[in-house]
């Protein structure tokens, strides 16, 4: 009997293990998922079957040959897709190796950990739910090994999910998130970087915004600037084929005259992209390990990606003044054909203002005037002219348009220019006390060269359309219903569209505060909360304490209904108290025709009461047990008599 | 096994008072997570830095679940113990080298079922039980007893790892019960049937009855007491009468002073041992003497001469 | 049900003042045990058991036992007979529905042995020949307690043979009055009728027998055998067996109330009957048990 209780056991944790890892044929190539899966089934058959199990000596060559074959197609074994595939074959081998309750026990928790592979995958809502069905049926699992009934166990599992729910939550919000990461990660080939890329074009960098990332940390020595003043510099395009702006020229060289600004010491910590890491702007001298590059770029004098870390210093806002030889100048203003509407208007703009400065304040002003918005979801541009048709019509766009469009303006007017990419601000994290910026800070920007003053100047077009752009940051200079569909809005059925939209905002608040809570977001909670001003330990104390406190309400519910007396019991003792009170002992060897007994004096209207209750209580216990709700039924109309009332 | 875990439990135990009957409360219950317990925090930690290195905020819903998890069972397990009624029950004694059953019941008044389990001391074999809400089970732990006289029932370990197997919640109980140790009996056919025989008794064999005389046939006499040779021979209907005594008038005198000096207290009890369980057997009366002790005939006379045989000359 | 409370009624105008006792005797009948009364020589004993065979439509038998009784005077005999040389069994008085084994203490243990065991195994075997006795079957056995001189006290091991022991005692004064001035008892046996026939006691013992025990009921059976387990001043306490008749007996008393289930009530009403002689106590020493009755809680 317990031999069989046991066996459904070991299949219930086979059965959990093979669905938790039913999500990674998804991610990892698909044969090796199926080949685990395969292995698990074939366990299953042997043990319905109470079969002999491959020796060791067999099994250990296969791993290697599955090792091997893991090698081949993945080129890796660790990182998250190595390792995840190394760990669900290691599974696999292990169900055959498992025989005693303890080794089923270790596969069992392993599947716990391999829940957690999909995640690095994927971290939708959708995956949140497979994460759920997975700790369901691993608990159901667990139950059932350690020796539960079959029936109810999995009812008994969903209640137990359901009761450690608040308790996760509250651990989840409070438990302080550190910054930076441990120790870097080898680099999936497999997987996109999450750099900037080479060229730039609508959607490029709206697209890397929506991503949560880190991207690099970086920490001030004193004073930290304003975080309109965070500019980090990468990459410069220089060239434009009226959609996509690229590096074409690359200068060689590059004479620079720094003028006033304010020095700020600093150190950055980022994986380069490229050999690329960014600047603040504007860093003078090269840091070690590197060289500054025309543009004030920074490159790496090695290869590779791994976690770089340096030293520089930058004069905030100071005058880039360098001279521009006339081939330069005429680059710089090179510009395909089209457009023709806005080449007009930048004419203009140029006459109005007069020099290269009226021209940046009348640009602007356009900008700010002209009915444009800053959304991450623009209408597609896909005309011919695709400036024309975003500074006329559409008027929406993120910071690629707006940079590309003032860059076309201002070289359409005849003064050189060329569009920054690299990222913007940054939030500042309390409890590591440096400054996180991740992938949805990147950003782009315009440079202008004023022939006046010989001065590449810094031109933000996005601060114009969206000054809480470079204030804020972009959460919070794109509300999440403001989100327009693109290019489908006046066809959609109103309801469609509320639907979208809500679903779109729920992908938004999932994006923001499940995928995205990290440090900045957990001080601001701990703020609004008063739990303190800090991060710290005394915080995090109180937090555990009272989150923990209300996360454990429905324990303590649970507790009482289940370990409090059947409500037989607790509604006799009741009737205990109040016929003592009335001066009437009944004693515990008082059965309830007892009871009845010394009642009989009462008045007549009690005793009709108590003998109708006790009539059914004598029923309820002796003659036809019943089910808890009618018990708990009857204990309430115990509760409800009070003796001298009808 | 921890090196100082051993006087720990020791200490634990002499806190203990002996007890016939008790409640398990919150004092008594005790709670360690078991190996699968640990194992699984270990995950859960793991997932933990995992969450922080790769910054994968749904692996931090994981770990947390994990703990969350571990804490339900902390409680879940502590309510399978909490409450529980004990009750020594007495044991019955055996004779030396057989097991005899330490019987404990259990008691469950509340409206959840527990998976509990029992074992002497640390590492008895454990007995399962499943109390159904507002049961109650005996249980018998098998002692095995290897010398005469009267054994303290060992101090028991109670606990259950139930519902998930992640904590165990254990107990100690010190149950004031005791089961007798009877000698081994020895046969001593000699003493059994000669001279043993005293007062107005004669031993009754089982249906052995002397022939007396002849009779009339009466209405009744069976066909065995008819005497058939008469019979045959002179054609009267004559019946055996037998001289007997009623049976349980004959009493044995079974004595300490049966045997010579030479023989050692052991097998003195040993062999009146023997005696007593012969005479229970045939429905002999009996009277044992031992020094400064009698025990005449008298209800559960068996047990009582059994006891003090197991008890003679020991410290009790 | 209705035969049954005329059944009671009548045995009440004929014992006055007994009705507990009666509703006692009645529940043993039920239960398809033995009765044991136990009291002093003319309370009534008789008259009881006479009463019940008759209200009951039971043939009856009376049985007075003496010290010169034999096994064969009970159970019955083979005789020999000479016309053909072969034996015919003669049933004895225990071939009845109903047996009066008046002052059972007075025979000799040879005789008490024989008939205790024909109560149990409800067949007599002779010589090697089983003979089974008729259905329904009773012994209301009584014994005088406070004779000593020349009687042989029942085999404890034995007097679980006896489902309940009662005892009927005085009768109260106003009843005993009534005694005094109405009829013979003699008389009014006479005119009992027979509210019931064999088959209709037989109708009730199945039902009393398929009345509702709820674990909870059976729980507080347990205690009870628990709590006489565990008190030191008995010798030991109450077999498993006792327990089933326990419940038997709280059964048949429940299906006397009118219910069809038991109530711990039931079970104290017929306790100390049915536990006093298993125990070893005497009939006056019951105190001890109603005693226990009130520290066992119901659980």
């Amino acid at each position: 009997m317990i031999k069989s209780l046991l066996r459904q056991g070991e299949m219930a944790v086979l059965l959990a293990v093979a669905l938790v890892i039913l999500p990674l044929l998804l991610f990892l190539p698909p044969w090796l998922p199926m080949l685990v899966l395969s292995m698990l089934a074939l366990r299953g058959a042997l043990l319905h079957r109470q079969a002999v199990l491959p020796s060791l000596y067999l099994l250990l060559p296969l791993l290697l040959l599955a090792v091997g074959g893991l090698w081949l197609s993945l080129n890796t074994l660790v990182g998250r897709e190595g390792g995840a595939a190394l760990l669900i074959l290691l599974l696999g081998f292990k169900s055959f190796e498992s025989r005693q309750q303890r080794d089923w026990q270790v596969l069992l928790a392993l599947g716990f950990f391999l829940a957690a592979m999909p995640l690095l995958f994927d971290q939708s809502p959708l995956a949140a739910v497979w994460l759920a069905i997975s700790l369901l049926v691993l608990t159901w699992a667990m139950l059932i090994l350690s020796g539960e009934m079959v029936e109810g166990s999995l009812r008994s599992a969903m209640q137990a999910l359901a009761l450690s729910l608040p308790l996760m939550l509250v651990l989840f919000v409070v438990m302080p998130r550190l910054p930076g990461p441990l120790w870097s990660m080898p680099h999936d080939q497999h997987v996109a970087g999450t750099g900037l890329s080479d060229s730039m074009e609508p959607g490029s960098i709206s697209q890397l915004v929506q991503q949560q990332e880190p991207a690099f940390s970086v920490v001030f020595a004193g004073q930290a600037p304003a975080v309109s003043e965070m500019y980090w510099r990468i990459m410069i395009f220089d060239d434009f084929d009226g959609r996509r702006w690229q590096n074409v020229r690359g200068l060689s060289s590059e004479t620079v005259q720094w003028q006033g600004g304010r020095l700020v010491s600093y150190s950055l910590t980022g994986k380069p992209s490229k050999s690329r890491l960014p600047l603040l702007e504007y860093t003078v001298t090269a840091p070690a390990g590197g060289v500054l590059e025309p543009g004030n770029l920074f490159k790496l004098a090695r290869d590779g990606d791994e976690l770089f870390r340096f030293q520089a210093q930058s004069l905030l806002a100071a005058h880039y003044r360098t001279v521009l030889s006339r081939a330069d100048q005429d680059f710089y203003r090179h510009l395909p054909p089209g457009n023709p509407a806005s080449r007009q208007l930048a004419l203009q703009w140029r006459a109005q203002g007069g020099d290269g400065a009226g021209f940046v304040r009348a640009a602007l002003q356009y900008f700010r005037l002209g009915g444009f918005s800053y959304t991450l979801q623009p209408p597609l541009l896909n005309s011919e002219d695709g400036i024309d048709q975003f500074m006329f019509s559409s008027r929406q766009g993120f910071c690629e348009h707006y940079a590309s469009a003032l860059a076309f303006m201002a070289r359409a007017a005849g003064m050189p220019a060329r569009i920054v990419t690299g990222y913007q601000g940054g939030q500042f994290n309390p409890v590591g006390q440096f400054w996180q910026v991740k992938s949805s800070d990147a950003h782009a920007w315009v440079e202008i060269w004023l022939a006046e003053t010989g001065e590449w100047l810094r031109v933000d077009p996005t601060a114009a359309v969206a000054p809480d752009r470079v204030t804020q940051g972009v959460s919070q200079s794109i509300p999440a219903m403001q989100s327009q569909l693109p290019g489908l809005g006046r066809s959609m059925p109103s309801w469609l569209l509320r639907v979208q939209q809500n679903w779109q905002a729920a992908g938004f608040a999932w994006q923001q505060w499940v995928v995205g809570y990290d440090a900045g977001k957990q001080l601001n909670l701990y703020r609004w909360l008063g739990l303190g001003e800090q991060v710290d330990s005394g915080a995090v104390l109180r937090a555990v304490l009272i989150g923990g406190g209300l996360a454990c309400l429905p324990l303590l519910l649970l507790w009482r209904r289940q370990c409090a007396q059947s409500p037989l019991q607790q509604g006799r003792d009741r009737l205990v108290q109040v016929l003592a009170a009335m001066g009437i002992m009944v004693v515990d060897s008082d059965g309830p025709l007892d009871i009845l007994n010394k009642v009989r004096r009462l008045p007549e209207p009690d005793y009709r009461q108590l003998k109708a209750l006790l009539k059914e209580y004598a029923a309820m216990r002796y003659r036809q047990p019943v089910p808890q709700q009618q018990a708990r039924q009857w204990l309430r109309r115990v509760k409800a008599f009070r003796p001298g009332r009808q | 096994m921890l090196p100082f875990r051993k006087s720990l439990q020791r200490w634990l135990l002499s806190r203990l008072p002996l007890e016939s009957a008790g409640r398990l409360g919150q004092k008594r219950i005790y709670l360690l997570p078991t190996r699968f317990g640990l194992l699984l925090l270990l995950v859960a930690l793991a997932v933990w830095v995992g969450a922080l290195n790769y910054a994968v905020s749904l692996a931090y819903a994981l770990a947390f679940w994990i703990i969350g998890l571990m804490l339900l069972a902390v409680l879940m397990a502590y309510r399978q113990l909490s409450g529980l009624h004990w009750t020594v029950l007495p044991g019955e004694g055996v004779f030396v080298g057989q097991s005899a059953d330490c019987r404990i019941q259990l008691g469950n008044d509340s409206a959840l079922a527990r998976r509990l389990q029992l074992r002497a001391g640390q590492e008895g074999e454990p007995l399962s039980c499943l109390l159904a809400a507002g049961s109650s089970q005996s249980l018998a732990l098998p002692l095995l007893l290897a010398r005469r006289g009267r054994h303290a029932y060992p101090a028991l370990q109670l606990w259950s790892t139930a519902p998930f197997g992640l904590m165990r919640a254990f107990a100690w109980l010190r149950p004031d019960g005791h089961v007798l140790a009877y000698p081994l009996p020895v046969p001593d056919r000699e003493r059994n049937d000669l001279h043993s025989e005293q007062g107005c008794g004669r031993q009754s064999g089982d249906d052995e009855e002397d022939f007396s005389h002849l009779a009339e046939y009466r209405q009744g006499d069976t066909p065995r007491q008819i005497a058939w040779s008469v019979l045959a021979r002179r054609d009267v209907l004559v019946s055996k009468r037998f001289a007997s005594q009623p049976r349980g008038q004959s009493i044995r005198q079974l004595a300490w002073q049966d045997y010579p000096a030479t023989v050692d207290v052991e097998s003195r009890l040993s062999r009146l041992c023997w005696r007593v369980q012969q005479c229970e057997k045939a429905g002999q009366h009996y009277r044992l003497h031992l020094p400064g002790l009698l025990i005449e005939p008298q209800p559960l006379q068996r047990e009582l001469a059994l006891a003090a045989l197991a008890e003679f000359q020991l410290p009790s | 049900m209705q035969s049954l409370s005329l059944a009671y009624r009548q045995l009440n105008t004929l014992i006055l003042g007994k009705p507990r006792a009666i509703r006692l005797a009645l529940a043993c009948l039920i239960a398809r045990g033995h009765l044991l009364i136990e009291d002093l020589p003319g309370v009534g004993k008789t008259t009881l058991a006479h009463g019940l065979a008759a209200v009951l439509g039971l043939h009856y038998q009376r049985v007075q036992f003496t010290s010169d009784l034999l096994p064969a005077d009970i159970l019955g005999v083979n005789i020999y007979q000479r016309e053909t040389g072969s034996f015919r069994f003669h049933q004895g008085p225990v071939f009845s529905q109903l047996l009066l084994a008046d002052e059972i203490n007075r025979a000799s243990p040879k005789v008490q042995s024989a008939l205790l065991e024909a109560m149990e195994e409800r067949q007599v075997s002779i010589d090697g020949e089983s003979h089974p006795l008729p259905t329904p079957f009773f012994v209301i056995a009584t014994q005088n307690p406070s004779e000593q001189l020349g009687t042989f006290p029942l085999p404890e091991s034995q007097l679980d043979r006896f489902l309940m022991r009662i005892s009927l005692g005085y009768p109260p004064p106003e009843a005993e009055r009534a005694l005094l001035l109405g009829q013979d008892r003699r008389t009014l046996l006479a005119d009992i009728s027979a509210g019931l026939t064999a088959a209709d006691l037989l109708l009730l013992q199945n039902k009393a027998a398929a009345l509702t025990v709820t674990p909870d009921l059976a729980d507080y059976v347990l205690a009870l055998l628990q709590a006489t387990r565990q008190e030191r001043s008995y010798l030991t306490g109450l077999s498993p067996r006792a327990g089933l008749a326990l419940l038997a007996a709280a059964r048949a008393w429940a299906l006397l109330e009118g219910r069809d289930h038991v109530l711990p009530e039931d079970v104290k009403a017929v306790f100390p009957h049915v536990a006093g002689h298993r125990l070893g106590l005497s009939g006056d020493a019951l105190g001890s048990l109603k005693k226990l009755l009130d520290h066992v809680a119901i659980p």
